[in-house]
């Protein structure tokens, strides 16, 4: 889809709009250092806590929509009980997220709000948010591999605004009416983008998606896996790698799996708590009565590729289940993260 | 407040996390790529560790006969009971520390139990755990052990792994394993059982007998150290331990071409303290011979192990004085007639049954703890203390690098941190003040802890670590040093108990602790890894006539028990795996576990066993 307008913005004055950004939302997330010097995707209080240039951040933006662990509601003691549940109207900006992660917020908003039930945790929060993306203008990090699944080096719908850096200038793309009227806000610093900074632009970013990894093994896996041919043997050899921390799950932008606890909190209230969960987990399938279809971390491994990869869900879900952040590579303790996996069923072929 | 550093409380890896508070009450755990020991990796116990705050199966309140109390009633009554106790003499009473105790936290107990009670029985149970290990590497080096950064392991060209269950107790060393296997080093793998989850991977998988491995690796140091092959009578040895020749020319060959060697074991996988012994040795050998790098990475069983042993938890051994170690404490032999527990769940070392009978013996047991737990149940007095990420403090890590342990909540109900509670006591016993205050007790270990003098506490940073000096830094004799000896066990198989019967660590090895059993999602993972079972390999299920899911009568010269069948073809069909955490059940089965005199560690030896259908 062709964005609503272009424009185009001197680098030098990045800043100025990140500062002015800030002003456009009661929250504004973006890519932070903590002291220790790890990047997250944290609230800027200044300006100059946001980096740009990092390497994809080890958990994605997208704990913004669809935290690690929210409270649903919670039920207050006396008579009667009162049950209060956490509405916020704090609007919120997602600033400098990488195409990949604009890629997996449409999969979650399909997820979440497109079914046959809408998320209401999840819908509050989306309807208040905007999405700032920077597309990557050299491979965010070693290990990503956003080629392989056609959601960048930069991406095509899903942002408000985009930033595409061309040597000294930025191309900015509006995507939404929203991102037209955060545009609005940034209308001085703005100019005309000509055709010659936007063809430069599709010109670098196919530079660069031809130099980013092409192994081919996606689209061969996702193949393999539709048509049921990958071995049992190969999924035993995956399954028995992995060693169960469901790190995968919890760092993936796509992934939606959770679970729901309630907990008593020393003065009695009880609270509802939404936390993410992984369908890696054997418990996650365990029924009430002690029997788990899916007993074995080699049908665990299968389930969970199938999930993001077989044509039957890519067809459900608009897109598969993966975007190539990477972020798998960096967390699996077994080394069967998703480019391993694929590699492995290619092989067998 | 956002995100903390701090360091998981779970295993010895000592992986790096933050911490952050979400909806007023919950934590959540994120892994910390820059910190070296995880670099962005955790396992599911790190992942859900956040879990722990705001748990419901917290202690809240302190407690007097399972009734609670106010502070000032349990306290009075604490210090009534522990008196009595000590009228019968400094000896009568007993201080059993937790491996994940701060730094802060140990030294405050060794100041306690030292100079407040006088006691010399003063240990923790994960310093027992390691200290056949430790024992056993240290006499070999003869120098005192840490381990180099787990993260050196992908530098190797040649790994030798015991055990493939390492991915259970310490997932972090086991996926460096997997790193450097998956980027061309050569990984050897010695186990008993065939494969859990690194055999794909490794170029040489090492098949013995159940307790024959101390055999295999004098053999293999005999033969790297001579640099021959064997002669006949340990080719006899060889067959004992039942592996193949070749297999083991192999191994002896890959260990002695290796120009950067790691030796890699959990602490918890030994069965004599001489293995560790003779895996130093390996390194030793290597490292004379032309090898570039020759190292052991032995990974402790908790997070603090060093830490709190560096505090001087640790039963005093000079003079006259005998303290006991923690599973002679927990055996009911030492005539002791009080106990204070101090964070640690002890029926997960010596089962439910053993405690309750040490309870019968005990005239008086006090319990300071974060979480309920059997330990607790038992306990006359419970005091409820501040937990992980309720207090600040440091640990310790397996390299001898201190890391900041972060507060992000106050401690909930009515918990106390640790020092102000054992202040408390002191003060109710004989008036004497200890120091509660975290900059104090660090001060104080500064003077009094000699390797921990030059650590700049204050600099305490969450990306240089302070380091302390490996030494043995205090004057208690943790360790004695004997010349390791040949062991030719005995297991005594025979027409009649065909099968072998091995306690051993599993994926569940941990369901027992009482924070996992706190950890929703970690609950959640372990109800089916806490009623008894053992593993058996499907063909001899399928001889047995019965199926996964049905029990056998499992029978040794100890005794006998009914007991459900899991299948795994990774079990020897001559084997029985009993998961090490069924406590009792490996008591009445593979008897009591063999108390190490020199180091106070415990081992299970493998018993000949039979395999009946019930009826």
């Amino acid at each position: 889809m062709p964005p609503l307008a272009t424009y185009s913005l001197p680098a030098d004055k990045l800043e100025e709009v990140a500062d002015r950004l800030l002003t456009c939302a009661d929250r504004v997330i973006g890519p932070v250092r903590t002291p220790p010097g790890d990047l997250f995707f944290d609230v800027v209080r200044s300006v100059n806590e946001i980096e740009l240039q990092y390497g994809n951040s080890l958990l994605p933006p997208t704990t913004a929509l669809f935290p690690m662990a929210e409270e649903i509601f919670s039920v207050v003691g006396g008579t009667p009980p009162v049950i209060r549940a956490p509405r916020s109207d704090a609007s919120c900006l997602l600033f400098g997220i990488r195409p990949c992660d604009v890629a997996a917020i449409q999969r979650l908003d399909h997820f979440f709000l497109d079914g046959e039930f809408k998320d209401d945790l999840y819908a509050a929060r989306r309807s208040r948010t905007a999405i700032v993306a920077v597309a990557c203008s050299q491979k965010a990090d070693a290990r990503c591999f956003c080629s392989c699944c056609d959601t960048g080096p930069f991406a095509k719908t899903g942002y408000d605004l985009q930033l595409s850096l061309v040597d000294d200038t930025y191309l900015v793309e509006v995507g939404t009416e929203q991102g037209r009227r955060l545009a609005q806000r940034l209308s001085d610093l703005l100019g005309v983008a000509d055709d010659d900074l936007i063809l430069e632009r599709e010109r670098r970013a196919q530079e660069l998606f031809t130099e980013l990894e092409q192994k081919g093994n996606m689209p061969s896996a996702i193949r393999r896996i539709t048509g049921e041919a990958v071995s049992q043997a190969v999924w035993e050899r995956i399954g028995g790698r992995c060693m169960g921390c469901g790190g995968c799950s919890f760092v993936c932008p796509v992934c939606s799996c959770f679970y729901v606890i309630d907990q008593t909190l020393p003065d009695g209230t009880v609270q509802r708590i939404r936390a993410q969960d992984s369908c890696r987990l054997a418990g996650y399938t365990r029924e009430a009565s002690g029997h788990n279809p899916r007993a074995l971390p080699s049908q665990r491994a299968a389930r969970y590729s199938y999930h993001k990869l077989s044509y039957r869900y890519i067809e459900r879900e608009g897109t598969q289940g993966c975007v190539g952040c990477g972020r798998c590579v960096t967390v699996c303790l077994g080394g069967v993260h998703m480019p391993a996996v694929t590699e492995m069923i290619r092989r067998e072929a | 407040m956002g995100k903390s550093f701090t360091i998981c409380p779970y295993c010895g890896c000592g992986c790096g996390m933050y911490l952050e508070l979400v909806a007023g009450h919950m934590g959540v755990a994120m892994p910390s790529q820059v910190q070296s020991m995880g670099a962005g990796r955790l396992c599911l116990r790190g992942w859900q560790a956040g879990s722990l705050i705001g748990s419901a199966a917290r202690l809240m309140r302190p407690q007097i006969a399972r009734e609670e109390a106010s502070w000032e009633e349990a306290i009075q009554t604490a210090s009534g009971g522990i008196k009595s106790v000590l009228d019968r003499g400094r000896h009568a009473l007993g201080v059993l520390c937790g491996g994940h105790l701060t730094n802060e936290e140990a030294f405050a107990c060794r100041l306690y139990a030292h100079d407040i009670l006088r006691t010399p029985h003063l240990d923790s149970c994960a310093r027992a755990v390691d200290a056949g290990s430790i024992w056993g590497l240290e006499h070999s080096l003869c120098t005192p052990y840490r381990s180099p950064p787990l993260a050196q392991i992908t530098r190797s060209d040649v790994i030798v792994c015991l055990n493939s269950n390492i991915r259970w107790d310490a997932p972090q060393a086991a996926g460096y394993v997997v790193e450097a296997a998956g980027a061309g080093s050569k990984l050897v793998v010695i186990d008993e059982v065939v494969d859990e989850g690194l055999g794909d991977l490794a170029a040489l998988y090492i098949l013995h007998k159940p307790g024959f491995r101390g055999v295999l690796l004098h053999l293999l140091v005999e033969a790297v150290a001579g640099g021959r092959r064997l002669d006949a009578e340990e080719q006899s040895a060889l067959q004992q331990a039942g592996v193949e020749t070749e297999a083991f020319h192999q191994l002896s060959s890959l260990v002695q071409d290796a120009k950067r060697l790691a030796v890699v074991f959990s602490t918890t996988a030994l069965q004599i303290p001489q293995e560790a012994a003779y895996l130093a040795e390996l390194t030793i050998l290597r490292q004379a011979s032309g090898a570039e790098v020759a190292q052991v990475f032995a990974v402790r069983s908790d997070c603090n192990s060093i830490g709190v042993v560096d505090m001087g938890v640790a039963p005093v051994r000079n003079g006259e004085a005998r303290g006991l170690g923690a599973f002679e404490m927990l055996s009911g032999n030492g005539g002791l007639q009080g106990l204070i527990v101090v964070a640690e769940a002890v029926e997960q070392f010596v089962g439910q049954q053993q405690l309750r009978r040490l309870r019968e013996q005990l005239q008086f047991l006090l319990y300071i703890g974060s979480f309920d737990s059997a330990t607790a149940e038992l306990a006359d007095v419970v005091l409820p203390m501040a937990g992980w990420g309720e207090c600040e403090g440091s640990f310790t890590c397996h390299d001898g690098s201190i890391w900041p342990v972060c507060r992000v909540i106050s401690p909930a109900g009515q918990r106390r941190p640790l020092a102000q509670i054992l202040n408390d006591l002191s003060n109710a016993h004989n008036g004497s003040v200890l120091p509660t205050d975290t900059s104090t007790l660090r001060a104080q270990i500064s003077r009094q802890v000699p390797s921990y003098r030059s650590v700049d506490w204050a600099g305490l940073s969450c990306t240089q670590p302070s380091a302390t000096v490996p030494s043995r830094d205090n004057d208690i004799d943790v360790v004695n040093t004997v010349a390791p000896i040949r062991e030719w066990p005995d297991i005594g198989v025979n027409g009649q108990r065909p099968y072998v019967l091995v306690v051993r660590r599993h994926e569940g090895s941990w369901a027992f602790d009482p924070r996992v059993r706190a950890a929703h999602i970690l609950a959640r993972e372990h109800t089916d890894q806490r009623s008894p079972f053992v593993i058996i390999n499907p063909r001899t299920c399928q001889q047995l006539g019965t199926r996964e899911g049905h029990s056998v009568m499992v029978s040794t010269a100890f005794g006998s028990q009914l007991l459900p069948v899991k299948c795994q073809a990774a079990v020897p069909q001559d084997v029985v795996v009993l998961p090490w955490q069924f406590r009792d059940v490996a008591h009445s089965l593979a008897g009591r576990p063999r108390v190490d005199d020199r180091t106070g560690s415990a081992y299970h030896q493998p018993v000949a066993a039979a395999l009946e259908l019930p009826g």
